[in-house]
């Protein structure tokens, strides 16, 4: 699973933490980069869709937190570098086994 | 990005894989490529839909959907499937169309969760929900009305139009009926008799944009 994918999914399952299911469990058994061309406008618009704490905590947790920082930068639009970063980890870290994903839920206990 | 035409987007998704052994249960009619390629087309040049959009495809079995909005200039679309056997051609189809703006999901769609609203469109061919699954449709129809912050775009079946009218006044969206298809059924079941039969579908289109009064 990307972790665009995974920033937008949630869990059903109830009365698992406070917050609700949000962010799935992720598991780092097998993190794969694949290559994806970079398209600045659309990292760009994914931004204020994003849990950036979330998304920070997850790249963390792959090994792959790319220098993002903990704090949304202001005005990143035109920041290409950081855009870039974002792209990487958005699209093309996953972490799946193979190309597809089971969602597991973050059961109580 | 270079403008794909319909005849050659169709003639690309024909290229796409199928259900190998097709089950039951699930209601898995393969989306013709010319379905697909017309469906997609419209979405993409009408309401300019997918172009750098995060879409979700529900139930994409085979993904020929899936595969269409990314060569229509998807910024990422998701897949989400029950059926890990499904999910396998699709994940075969990808790689060999080289597609990496695509992930694949399998999940039960009936329970699937998203924050709200955080995909921009939503495009599937649900099951119809006519066999052993009734209402399977508005179950998923629901589903994607929580996820798509602009629009749902859904097939079914033209005689369930009225139904599906009233439960969308009844969750206050939007509907229009944005083309009538011709879905050719292929035998792929026992229990069906002739080899193929045409049934009618709407594409529909949902949105929650406020109707006029």
């Amino acid at each position: 699973m990307k972790l665009l994918t995974h920033n937008m999914l949630t869990s059903h399952v109830r009365g698992v933490r406070p917050g609700g299911g949000f962010p799935l469990r992720i598991q780092a058994t097998e993190v794969k980069v694949n290559n994806v061309d970079f398209n600045q406008e659309f990292v760009a618009r994914m931004i204020p869709k994003v849990e950036w704490g979330a998304l920070v905590e997850a790249a963390e947790s792959l090994g792959h937190l790319s220098d993002l920082p903990h704090e949304l930068p202001p005005e990143y639009e035109n920041n290409e570098d950081f855009l870039r970063k974002v792209h990487h980890v958005l699209l093309e870290v996953r972490n799946a086994p193979s190309s597809t994903s089971t969602i597991h839920h973050r059961l109580p206990g | 990005m270079k403008k794909l035409k319909l005849k050659e987007l169709e003639s690309r998704l024909q290229q796409v894989d199928d259900f190998e052994n097709p089950k039951l249960l699930l209601e898995q009619y393969p989306t013709r490529p010319h379905i697909a390629a017309c469906m997609l087309y419209t979405i993409h040049n009408t309401f300019d839909d997918i172009e750098n959009k995060v879409v979700a495809d529900l139930g994409c079995g085979c993904g020929v959907l899936s595969i269409g909005s990314v060569m229509l200039g998807a910024g990422l679309c998701v897949g989400f499937d029950i059926d890990a056997d499904a999910l396998e051609i699709f994940s075969r189809n990808a790689e060999e169309f080289d597609l990496t703006n695509i992930d694949m999901i399998q999940c039960d769609v009936c329970s699937l969760a998203a924050r709200s609203k955080t995909f921009d469109t939503v495009i599937m061919n649900p099951p119809f929900g006519t066999k052993h699954n009734k209402g399977m449709d508005m179950t998923f129809l629901k589903v994607a009305l929580q996820m798509a912050q602009t629009a749902v775009y859904s097939l079914h079946k033209t005689s369930t139009r009225k139904h599906i009218q009233k439960k969308a006044d009844e969750w206050k969206v939007k509907m229009e009926v944005i083309a009538e298809l011709r879905y050719d059924l292929p035998a792929s079941y026992k229990f069906h008799k002739k080899s193929s039969v045409d049934i009618e579908v709407d594409l529909i289109r949902f949105s929650s944009e406020k109707l006029p009064n």
